[in-house]
């Protein structure tokens, strides 16, 4: 459950962050530029899939509605509902404060409870995900880095993590040269062993010259487990009635 | 034979040379002997039991066989230092790469429950700084079942890291990397490994140990014996020597062809040693009679020409006894055959045409002086004895008679106390390292070894499979080998206590597949269910006990299982039966649970009228009630920007009065809107059946505490009393919704499993190493009558094996079970030699032909005998319990041969010939 969380937080945290124009030489260039051009999108509404393979290889499809929106002191709220299949239809999640709050909505138990205790860098309910992995956990200030090399389709920026907690050693970022986005993050653990690998498989060039994600790939290479989210339909800046992020709202049978 | 001799002696040169290379090529390969000895390939992987058990790690990811403990001892564990120590420990091991993960105090995920909703967290979030925070970490993990006992000692001092490899990692060397990182760490603390990798290295070890150092000393044993006998340096060297190349040809060979040694194989050499000495002795002794009487020189070919045949048939009746063995299912039992009939066969090669070959090349000028003509007279004592020997089975054989049928009656009486052991304990010995390191897990973190029942059902998911799998959990606690159960079940149960305020298995599907999804991405629950959500386990501690209460266990808990439904059907509760058997599922769930005598009729009635009480019974409209029902909804509350105070008052207020709908007087007294009224008004209605569920099931738990005598039904018993609020009962039904299907498994069961085999195992390489030596004696002795005259001995030697071992206390393990095979392979030797003189010297009166057979041959009988007891006594000083119980049984059985070889065998045959002669005298007249 807590996989499709976090990626969806992904969604809305990281991928404005690194959005960014193309005219940068050092490290520092090209995340300015990336900021300089995030997407600016208060309210948004995705229909998605989400396809998660464990270890084992086994698969299965759930149907996800999204529903984000930046709050007045920058941090974003989300919901996500799961439509199907049928054994998950309407378990509800909603996420305050850039993720610090969770609550569930289990339709079968009419009630409401809030997930609490999860630290940054601690996976959830045995998950191969932790909390580093998305919110926040791009932001620069946070790493040491440096422009390390180049392709002919990427900048190569290597980041350190500041953070003697972290369960990094390093991770190698991959940066589209031409649209600005980072295409691949590679993580490696503490004994320089790759361990996961975030990949952007699908974006969409918007029409002010930022970019969205469209299918986006999480896999743990220890784990041998992935899991891929897919938007199809987004609608951004939507109306939302005040209140919308609440206990209340996900109770409902429909949103 | 003729031809044979003379081509021995022609070759002899060459025989001598490929001798010494085929020595010397095994010496090479020896340095590659590896020794291993896990249970669980005792038997072919083929083999149903064992299959199972293996097959679990390709089905349930989470089972995993490659693993290792830690264990850290502290003055006191609970100390701002000593739990940094642990907490850089967990860290250092959880980057090594082979490690897949670690389980210690210091990470172990907890789901607590809280008022708002499941806080999931580590034991230990922040680390304390001061001793008052690690005194309140003591508290707070004090009263955590899963933790205090398991992963801390109830003594504080002491935690343990339960570390899982990854599956494709080899396992010594992730043990050995794992060791590295935490030794340098270990601080303040004592630290101690277990690992199965530990115990076979450690067993390996003692084998080889036992190995290297018994074998000299057994050498050495022999080498004394043998020159008390013979007075003669060759006498007692070359026959060592021939043994020894033997012994290492066979273990050469071993290591060549990369089979690994078990523990039991640790006395292969010393059993060669002693067994193939014997060849040499019988070769030696006889070249030596054949010097003495005649000149040295061509005494080699006449005694190869006399010796071949009755060393040959020694060797293949010795052979046969072993082969016996390869016919065994448990590997080290047939390997230990295939090694010892290799080891013969060289040591018969050696002990003819090597050692006649050698005494062609290396002609001695004389024999020893007890051989040379003349000298016959001047006896030994040892001549004396066997003189004293042959005088009494002469001239007093009823006394001799008498005795030898007391000895055997004494004997007969043990055999009912043979008992069959293979626990770890009883093959290693209770003072072995093996044994004490077990002994200090058990006691201090309850055991390492795990024991599993594999449920098979139409869905894991479904309610019914996983009240089973909690059923099965509580069931197993009376039992050592099956004690701390647990399952995902559990996890199930603590997420419902968060989501609807009990700790017990949801009654309906869809509940169930709520939390499932909550919690399918755990590592911990993931691994545990098959890929096609069929299948599960629950896991146990198990403690090390004797094979006895391991069997009786195992059967009775099979005997619960067979018992349980093997299929069920869901009905509603009002359907007609459903909640009678909904209560008589509850009491027997209190059995179950360990609540034991009762009056189960009266509880179960009293469980009944709970049930068909409607849930309206428990309703109370008051303030605490309100309070009650405010607060199971806090976080909805608190949402709408209210307290729960707030609105229990409220609450409270429309109990004493119902004038107006309940939305309604929220919309006025809280000033919400239409629609957020009708929603808080619904939720609290909602609430209000919760509440009076809760205080249903307290009813009931009161009510059936009170009627069994006041005992205190604490919050593991919410599984069995949150039954009466269910509205499906599961019923037992042929082919009907949900079927199910057990199996125990897991090492001591395999244990188990293999221990009841050893009595099968037993008597068929027992019967068949009879019919392989009586098949070889008719053949050589081309006589029916000769070859029954030769068992005799042999059978009584076994009869006494057994007699011994009931006496003695002896149990029946993979080594001992293989003594019959040895006694009569061995044994028959010493009958064999006897019968062979014995018919040689029949030209003479029976009196006479017995007394040269006894004082002639018999020296080599004695002598031969002693040796090979002499040598595998050895064994009695091994580290290894079994291998010191197999030595001292195998050397007293084998001379128990020797004395009715000796005192028996010329019995019957004295009496065989006065009927013969009866037979002739009569014809003759």
């Amino acid at each position: 459950m807590k996989k499709l969380v976090l990626f969806v937080t992904f969604m809305f945290f990281v991928a404005g962050a690194f959005t960014a124009s193309a005219y940068a030489l050092t490290a520092d260039d090209i995340f300015d530029e990336m900021e300089e051009r995030q997407a600016e999108v208060t309210t948004s509404r995705s229909l998605g899939s989400l396809l998660v393979v464990d270890s084992r290889g086994r698969e299965e499809l759930r149907e996800v509605i999204m529903y984000s929106q930046e709050e007045d002191d920058g941090t974003v709220s989300t919901i996500f509902r799961f439509l199907s299949p049928a054994s998950v239809r309407n378990i509800t999640l909603l996420s305050l404060e850039d993720g610090d709050q969770i609550n569930l909505y289990m339709p079968a138990y009419r009630r409401v409870r809030r997930i609490a205790g999860a630290g940054r860098q601690e996976t959830f309910a045995g998950t191969n995900f932790t909390y580093e992995d998305i919110g926040g956990g791009f932001e620069r200030e946070d790493y040491e880095y440096e422009l390390t090399g180049e392709d002919e389709e990427n900048y190569i920026i290597e980041l350190f993590p500041l953070d003697p907690e972290s369960e990094y050693s390093r991770q190698v970022m991959k940066v589209d040269k031409e649209l600005f986005f980072f295409s691949r993050i590679d993580f490696y653990d503490l004994e320089e062993t790759l361990w996961r690998v975030l990949e952007v498989l699908e974006v969409e060039e918007l029409e002010d010259g930022t970019v969205r994600f469209r299918e986006i790939s999480l896999s743990d290479v220890k784990e041998n487990s992935r899991s891929v989210l897919k938007l199809e339909e987004i609608e951004d800046d939507i109306d939302l009635p005040a209140n919308f992020f609440s206990v209340r709202t996900i109770q409902r049978p429909e949103l | 034979m003729a031809k044979l001799a003379r081509s021995t002696i022609r070759y002899s040169k060459l025989i001598l040379i490929v001798t010494a290379a085929l020595i010397l090529f095994s010496l090479f390969s020896v340095r590659d002997l590896r020794f291993e000895d896990d249970f669980t390939e005792y038997v072919p992987e083929g083999d149903p039991e064992v299959s199972f058990f293996n097959s679990l790690e390709d089905v349930f990811e989470g089972f995993q066989r490659k693993s290792m403990l830690v264990a850290l001892e502290f003055d006191n564990l609970f100390t701002p230092e000593n739990l940094a120590t642990v907490e850089e420990m967990v860290q250092v091991v959880e980057t090594l790469s082979e490690v897949k993960s670690v389980n210690a105090l210091t990470n172990m995920p907890r789901v607590l429950t809280t008022e708002f909703g499941i806080e999931v967290r580590e034991v230990m979030d922040v680390l304390p700084s001061t001793a008052e925070e690690a005194l309140w970490l003591r508290k707070d993990v004090e009263e955590d079942d899963q933790i205090w006992g398991r992963l801390v000692t109830e003594d504080g001092q002491g935690t343990i890291l339960s570390v899982a490899f990854y599956y494709e990692v080899d396992e010594y060397e992730a043990i050995d990397r794992v060791i590295e990182a935490t030794e340098p760490l270990q601080g303040n603390a004592e630290i101690t490994y277990f690992g199965m990798p530990i115990v076979q290295r450690e067993s390996a070890r003692d084998a080889q140990s036992t190995m290297v150092t018994l074998t000299p000393l057994a050498a050495l044993a022999l080498l004394l014996i043998l020159y008390w006998g013979f007075r003669s340096l060759r006498g007692v060297l070359l026959p060592i020597f021939i043994a020894v190349f033997a012994s290492i040809v066979t273990i050469g060979i071993s290591a060549a062809i990369g089979k690994p040694l078990s523990i039991i194989s640790a006395a292969l050499p010393i059993m060669l040693l002693a067994l193939v000495t014997a060849y040499g002795i019988h070769f030696i002794n006889r070249y030596h009679e054949e010097c003495g009487h005649g000149s040295c020189d061509e005494a080699a070919e006449r005694t190869l020409r006399v010796m071949f045949f009755p060393i040959t048939l020694s060797a293949l009746t010795t052979m046969g006894g072993f082969m016996s063995l390869l016919t065994a299912e448990i590997r080290p039992v047939s390997d230990f055959g295939l090694f010892s009939t290799l080891g013969i066969f060289f040591g018969l090669v050696f002990a003819t045409f090597s050692l006649g070959a050698y005494y062609h090349v290396f002609t001695p000028k004389a024999p020893p002086r007890q051989y040379l003509k003349g000298q016959e007279g001047k006896r030994d004592a040892l001549h004396r004895m066997l003189q004293a020997i042959a005088f009494a089975v002469t001239n007093r054989k009823k006394l001799v008679l008498s005795v030898m049928v007391a000895l055997l009656v004494f004997l007969g009486l043990g055999i009912p106390f043979i008992e069959v052991e293979m626990s770890v304990e009883d093959m290693m010995g209770a003072d072995h390292p093996i044994i004490q390191l077990l002994d200090y897990f058990e006691e201090r973190f309850g055991g390492t070894d795990s024991t599993y029942v594999y449920l098979e059902a139409d869905s894991v998911r479904d309610p019914y499979t996983l009240r089973e799998m909690v059923r099965l959990a509580h069931y197993g606690d009376r039992y050592h080998a099956f004690g701390d159960g647990s399952s995902v079940a559990d996890l199930i149960m603590d997420l419902n206590e968060a989501f609807e305020g009990w700790r017990a298995v949801p009654a309906t599907r869809d509940k169930v597949d709520n939390l499932w999804f909550f919690v399918e991405d755990n590592n911990y629950f993931q691994g545990r269910i098959s890929d096609d959500e069929r299948s599960t386990l629950v896991e146990y501690r198990a403690k090390e006990i004797d094979s006895q209460t391991l069997s009786s266990e195992i059967s009775d808990f099979n005997a619960f299982l067979s018992e349980r439904p093997a299929s069920v059907v869901s009905a509603a509760v009002t359907e007609e039966g459903a909640a009678e058997y909904l209560a008589h599922t509850v009491v027997d769930d209190l059995v179950i649970f360990g609540v034991n005598p009762f009056d189960r009729e009266a509880v179960q009635k009293l469980v009944l009228d709970y049930i068909e009480t409607p849930l309206d019974e428990f309703f109370s409209p008051d303030q605490a009630f309100a309070q009650e029902v405010a607060h199971y909804m806090v976080l909805e509350i608190e949402d709408l920007g209210f307290t729960p105070e707030e609105v229990a008052g409220v609450l409270a207020g429309w109990y004493m009065n119902r004038d107006e709908e309940l939305e309604v007087i929220i919309e006025e007294e809280l000033g919400l809107d239409e629609m957020d009224a009708w929603y808080l008004a619904d939720l609290l209605f909602f609430a209000e059946e919760q509440v009076s569920a809760s205080r249903k099931v307290e009813s009931v738990r009161a009510a059936v505490s009170e009627k069994i005598g006041g005992m205190v039904f604490d919050d593991s018993f919410d599984f069995v009393f949150y039954q009466v609020l269910d509205e499906v009962v599961y019923m037992p039904a042929q082919g009907s919704d949900l079927s199910l299907a057990y199996r125990i498994t897991g090492g001591p069961v395999i244990n188990n499993y293999i221990t009841g085999k050893l009595f099968n195992q037993q008597s068929r390489s027992t019967a068949l190493a009879f019919l392989i030596v009586f098949g070889l004696l008719l053949l050589q002795l081309r006589s029916g009558k000769k070859a029954v005259i030769a068992m005799i001995p042999i059978a009584l030697t076994v009869f006494a094996s057994f007699g011994l071992m009931g006496h003695f206390g002896v149990p029946l393990n993979i080594a001992t079970l293989m003594v019959a095979s040895i006694a009569i392979g061995a044994g028959i030797d010493y009958t064999i030699h006897f019968l062979y003189r014995w018919y040689n010297e029949q030209g003479q009166d029976p009196a006479g032909a017995i007394y040269t057979t006894i004082t002639r041959t018999g020296r080599g009988i004695f002598l031969n005998s002693v040796a090979v007891a002499g040598g595998i006594y050895v064994l009695a000083t091994s580290n290894i319990s079994m291998l010191r119980i197999f030595g001292s049984l195998v050397a007293t059985v084998l001379l128990s041969s020797v004395v009715f070889t000796m005192f028996l065998l010329p019995l019957i045959l004295q009496a065989e010939e006065k009927v013969f002669r009866n037979i002739s005298t009569k014809g003759g007249k």
